[in-house]
């Protein structure tokens, strides 16, 4: 008996734990979730996660329709550009910066530009024709003119 | 009504020319560094073995969008590496790239011009400090006199990448040939070599495949280059010619906190004539080495890396060439290993300080490759310190 009761302590711990660790991930997750956003222009509603990180590792440099892609990314700092990277890339911010550096200096093709924050990228992305960027928001507040594109996380 | 087609017009024009504007504006990038090297009891750097100011490498590279599948990129450097390579200012890379059909997985470029080696891990930039896991490279790869035939060619190049199920591919082709410089013969031959190379054909292809779901890629690359050597006026060797064949591996993993990568090579090296009539040589050279970067904290990176280069897989000791030349070559100029302790330390946004340490056991890797200097090269163990900062935009 003694025993049984012990087991129960260690699963109502367990499952405090469990709980405690992923209620406040989910919580953020409903609140605000990291998005692909582009240009109105942009004529694709949707991208695969290796399209998309085709377009981040700059390997794919126009659209579809022929208008070139620019990319616009954040800081390696940014909260919204550490998510972005592992979760919808799965790569680690400092792979991409190496990346953008051979890029950049090596005549391979043209750095993204820069966001200071969420205002400067949606700035950018609603300007810029051809654009792509992203943003750490809650899907409710997606500002106008600015395009979603969803991404298959396979 | 013809207000309204005016005001149409208008804004079409200066819709145009806005898209135009931002099609043709350059981009452009730099870097700017300086560092202390010392290279004791060797002559990598310079003859007396004494700390040297002779680590500059400065370059500002621009791109430009001629149209949208059309851009011009060239990068112009200035570099300062002692004994390492020419000293002086030269085009790094220019040319056009036309992106000739793509999907959304996939892209195929073709490139005309002075374009860049982007076969080996580190080559593409290996003049661009704050890319480079180190100040130097490792030298059984990345060999120093060598610098200039192997970093890219006057010629064309085929990029294309594709995405599958399995993962990403990237494959590279190129072929032209590369201007070697006076200094640069110096550096293969000796100064009492007097005669001109020239190389005649430098032909590369890569594979690079990254599994999907995983953090690791895997290469597999192929150089083959032929020159030519005309003897000049009281020279030492004699006019003929020489191949370089070259087959490369690569791995890296990325880790989050950490990252391993390795290179190796196998190359096939032959001179016909070069040495006078029955004096041919066919060796095959291995190396290769194995790095690992700690990222301690987003300023801090550590780096440690061993090194192994044999001139002549077939006398690993130097054994053989020491009897050739009765004596004259000691047997330690048969291979070039290294050991490699360094730190990276990022003191602000786009500043960076490095510092590293070489233990050397060897002198395989020295210039001048064909007749060795024997009398700046006396220890068989050799030690080279070097600290640079640098800047870029």
């Amino acid at each position: 008996m003694p025993s049984q009761q012990g087991f129960r302590r260690l699963l109502h711990i367990g499952w405090f734990l469990c709980a405690s660790l992923a209620l406040p991930a989910l919580g953020q997750h409903a609140a605000s979730d990291v998005l692909v956003v582009a240009h109105s222009s942009v004529q694709i509603d949707t991208l695969s996660r290796s399209q998309l990180r085709r377009i981040f590792t700059l390997r794919q440099s126009t659209w579809p329709q022929g208008v070139p892609i620019t990319v616009v990314a954040m800081p390696d700092s940014n909260a919204a550009h550490q998510v972005f990277c592992k979760k919808l890339l799965r790569l680690f911010p400092y792979q991409l910066e190496r990346t953008w550096d051979k890029v950049a200096y090596s005549g391979l093709g043209e750095r993204p530009l820069s966001a200071q924050n969420s205002a400067e990228m949606i700035e950018i992305i609603r300007q810029q024709p051809g654009s792509v960027g992203y943003l750490l928001i809650d899907p409710q507040e997606i500002p106008e003119d600015v395009h979603v594109i969803h991404v298959n996380e396979d | 009504m013809k207000m309204k087609r005016t005001i149409i017009v208008t804004f079409c024009l200066l819709y145009g020319s806005v898209c135009q504007g931002q099609l043709n504006e350059p981009v452009v990038h730099g870097f700017v560094s300086q560092g202390v090297i010392q290279a004791k009891d060797s002559n990598y750097i310079n003859h007396d073995g004494e700390p040297s100011l002779r680590l500059t490498e400065i370059g500002v590279n621009m791109s430009m969008r001629l149209h949208d599948r059309v851009r011009v990129a060239g990068q112009g450097i200035y570099l300062n590496g002692g004994n390492r390579y020419p000293e002086g200012v030269r085009i790094d890379y220019l040319f056009l790239d036309w992106q000739l059909a793509s999907g959304l997985d996939w892209q195929m470029n073709v490139q005309v011009g002075r374009v860049k080696n982007y076969h080996w891990l580190f080559s593409a930039t290996r003049d661009v400090p704050h890319t480079r896991p180190s100040i130097i490279l490792p030298q059984s790869v990345y060999f120093d006199s060598f610098r200039d035939i192997s970093l890219g060619s006057d010629g064309a190049a085929l990029l294309a990448n594709a995405d599958t199920a399995a993962g990403s591919l990237e494959w590279h082709w190129s072929y032209g040939t590369s201007p070697i410089s006076d200094e640069q013969s110096e550096n293969l031959f000796s100064n009492l070599a007097t005669g001109e190379i020239k190389q005649t054909k430098d032909h590369q292809m890569s594979l690079v495949f990254k599994p999907i779901g995983t953090s690791m890629e895997l290469g597999l690359s192929g150089v083959n280059a032929a020159f030519d050597y005309h003897q000049g006026p009281q020279d030492r060797v004699f006019s003929g010619s020489a191949t370089s064949k070259r087959l490369m591996l690569r791995f890296r993993y990325s880790s989050e906190n950490w990252e391993l990568s390795s290179e190796l090579l196998r190359e096939w090296v032959a001179y016909y004539g070069v040495f006078g009539p029955g004096g041919d040589i066919h060796q095959a050279s291995e190396g290769g080495y194995l790095q690992w970067r700690y990222f301690l904290s987003p300023e801090l990176t550590l780096l440690a890396r061993a090194d192994l280069f044999d001139l002549n897989r077939k006398d690993r000791s130097g054994q053989l060439r020491f009897e050739q030349t009765q004596g004259a070559v000691p047997r330690y100029f048969g291979y070039m290993d290294d050991v490699t302790l360094g730190v990276s330390w990022n003191i602000a946004p786009q500043w960076r300080a490095q510092f590293e340490y070489h233990r050397v056991k060897g002198a395989g890797r020295l210039a001048p490759v064909i007749l060795p200097d024997t009398v700046h090269n006396d220890q068989e163990y050799w030690d080279l310190f070097a600290v640079q900062i640098m800047y870029w935009f």
